[in-house]
């Protein structure tokens, strides 16, 4: 924590320096869980932004982030010998980039560096949001995305627009430890598994086309991707007799290949706001192989999933009630990371927000979700997610709110995966 | 005494045809060409806001506009505003940009009514607006210095507001007081000052929006302004604001 304080002291003064240039937050989040005993997690995170345009056609952007967790891992006196035991410290180049407006045509912008690019109409989540990997190590923040090594190339016309993006290097999806759990699968075998990332860059290149087209107030946009699965898939395992009466699985798990295509819709009908994503996606493999071959039993070629194809979509709707009261519902078919039609589920997002006293105290006592695993059996298959949320946002540049997570789901469930999270969450907001 | 007649009839003619009263038609066009005269501007502004207890805080904008209905803006001060921007087109087009995001959202007409970054001006105050085409009028009253209107939104114009009273002022046709009503009762009052000379056109350097339901109020100074820049066309797209 000293470290923290000391990093934000240089940081300040580092500010102090070139005052115009950098601005940012500081953000402190305390969560008190409360179901399931009473726990306590906080993390600080100072975000810092610089943008800077050299000349016309330059601009360089960079978003410095320093994150302290309190680790609640301590179990022996010997942990309470070190301060920096108590809280983990982590540095991280968010996103650094440089823009080059009308470069090396008039018609072209062109941005590179390490980034991310959003092109789905979805709120919270989108099915066509599969640039950027997610960053699901908080999985209460669901909208969290890692930046990549991007090379975007953007086109304008009076027809339409073309963006091209290519990313050499392949990225994951950042998880939380016990996602993936194979054990069950595996007939409780204990399971040392391991990952198979593309080898050359050839390999881990991913490239993705959107054709834009703008009507007015409607927007739309058609897509190709060639990219992987974001998520490990199983490849192959082999069930080794470790003792005589133990054996373990030794799981290969990768990324294949996934051809995704599809449209954005958004437009304004009458007083309400409509948007649509639809992706289909194509993985090139999805057989992998049980070899028990040690236990005298054989292979058995198997598969992740039934179809190659499937389709992920979303469609929402907003309204805003007595020019404050803003509603929004979305309904979802699949959530980032799951491969296959029969794993995918269906989610119902519900958002509200009331803004008060001009806007200096916004509730939002509406948000929820649901998620269904299975339409015929609604109350023992599904989730609930209630996210209730005040923010006080009273002198500027400072805001604090307060926001209550309550998580109930089956097995099965993409929330059963966040489930005992359930906790009161106090945030405070520092903007300079 | 022949010239003398003359001088007077002559008088009483030149009166006649000069003093003649505007139709509340007239006005608003003459209000239309005044506020819309300038090709293009850029204007650098800043928003302050002050709630019921005197409390204040900051905003900065960059905007600019084109004609009579294209207008583009972004926030540069405070660190968590900056970059949001909007974007305002014929016919009923509006678009914001969130930075956190990097995505552009359609405004609906019933969102416009919504509050501009937390100022007392909604989506639609922000829009340009071309009364002579999007009202119907008619006059209240008149005095030497001022025309009162009250104008009535056209149903194409999609507006949240029942109708407007403009107190137009004689010598600049700019209306310096709007009263806007909603469900018959007058919940905001724009008020138009420092009305000053810069190259050919006449601008209110200063406007206050006073919400008389809340007791808020939010200014508006302009602190430069750039007129007839030539600004490209395709400031007023979605790809400037994304820069």
């Amino acid at each position: 924590m000293k470290k923290f304080y000391s990093l934000i002291t240089f940081l300040l003064f580092f500010l102090n320096l070139f005052p115009s240039d950098f601005y940012g937050e500081i953000e402190n989040s305390m969560r008190i869980n409360f179901l399931q005993g009473y726990s306590f997690y906080d993390y600080s995170l100072l975000d810092l932004k610089y943008d800077r345009w050299m000349g016309d056609r330059i601009k360089f952007y960079l978003d410095v982030q320093v994150q302290t967790d309190l680790l609640t891992l301590l179990k022996r006196t010997e942990d309470l010998s070190f301060a920096d035991n108590f809280y983990n410290s982590d540095f991280r180049i968010y996103e650094t980039s440089l823009f080059l407006k009308r470069f090396p045509f008039d018609f072209v912008d062109l941005t590179f560096g390490k980034t991310y690019y959003n092109p789905g109409k979805g709120f919270i989540v989108s099915p066509v949001d599969i640039i950027n990997p997610d960053d699901l190590s908080d999985p209460l923040k669901m909208d969290r995305k890692l930046t990549k090594g991007l090379f975007i190339v953007e086109m304008y016309s009076k027809i339409f627009n073309l963006n091209i993006i290519y990313s050499p290097f392949f990225t994951p999806t950042l998880l939380p430890s016990g996602y993936i759990d194979y054990s069950e699968y595996l007939g409780g075998v204990n399971v040392k598994d391991s990952l198979i990332f593309p080898e050359d860059i050839a390999k881990s290149s991913e490239l993705f086309l959107f054709m834009i087209k703008d009507f007015n107030n409607l927007q739309t946009s058609f897509f190709y991707g060639y990219s992987r699965s974001r998520t490990p898939l199983a490849k192959n395992v082999k069930i080794i007799m470790n003792s005589s009466f133990s054996a373990i699985a030794d799981l290969q798990l990768w990324f294949p290949r996934v051809h995704n295509f599809g449209f954005t819709f958004s437009t304004v009908l009458k007083d309400f706001g409509i948007w649509g994503d639809l992706c289909g996606n194509f993985v090139s493999e999805k057989n992998f192989k049980i070899d028990m071959s040690d236990i005298g039993r054989g292979t058995v070629d198997t598969f992740n999933f039934k179809e190659k194809f499937f389709f992920n979509f979303l469609a929402g709707i907003d309204y805003t009630l007595f020019s404050n009261y803003y509603m929004t519902f979305q309904y979802v078919h699949g959530m980032r990371g799951v491969y296959g039609e029969e794993n995918i589920n269906d989610y119902f997002f519900f958002g509200s927000r009331i803004n008060l006293l001009g806007g200096k105290i916004v509730f939002e006592p509406l948000n929820f979700a649901y998620e269904i695993v299975n339409w015929k059996n609604l109350k023992n298959e599904g989730g609930l997610l209630l996210n209730p949320k005040i923010t006080f946002d009273f002198i500027d540049n400072f805001s604090f709110g307060v926001s209550f997570y309550y998580i109930k789901a089956t097995k099965n469930s993409y929330f059963d995966k966040i489930d005992k999270k359930d906790c009161v969450e106090f945030t405070t907001k520092i903007f300079f | 005494m022949k010239k003398i007649i003359f001088l007077l009839l002559s008088s009483i003619l030149t009166l006649f045809l000069f003093s003649e009263d505007l139709k509340p038609e007239n006005i608003l066009e003459k209000v239309d060409s005044i506020t819309n005269a300038p090709k293009d501007q850029k204007i650098f502004m800043t928003i302050t806001l002050v709630d019921r207890s005197g409390e204040k805080s900051v905003r900065k904008i960059i905007m600019f506009q084109k004609g009579k209905d294209k207008r583009v803006g972004k926030f540069i001060y405070p660190s968590d505003k900056k970059g949001i921007g909007f974007l305002s087109l014929p016919p009923n087009v509006m678009h914001i940009y969130l930075p956190a995001y990097k995505k552009i959202k359609n405004i609906t007409s019933q969102s416009k009514n919504g509050s501009f970054s937390g100022t007392d001006f909604t989506y639609e105050d922000m829009e340009m607006t071309t009364f002579s085409k999007d009202y119907t009028c008619k006059m209240l009253s008149q005095n030497d210095s001022f025309y009162n209107l009250e104008v009535v939104p056209k149903k194409e114009k999609n507006s949240f507001y029942e109708k407007l009273i403009l107190s137009v002022d004689k010598k600049y046709f700019i209306p310096t007081r709007i009263q806007f009503y909603e469900k018959g009762k007058n919940t905001k009052v724009l008020e138009r000052e420092s009305i000053e000379r810069v190259k050919d056109y006449y601008i209110a350097k200063v406007m206050v929006m006073k919400n008389l339901q809340t007791g808020h109020q939010t200014i508006m100074t302009y602190d430069s302004i750039f007129f007839d820049t030539n600004l490209p066309d395709d400031i007023f797209t979605d790809r400037f604001l994304k820069e």
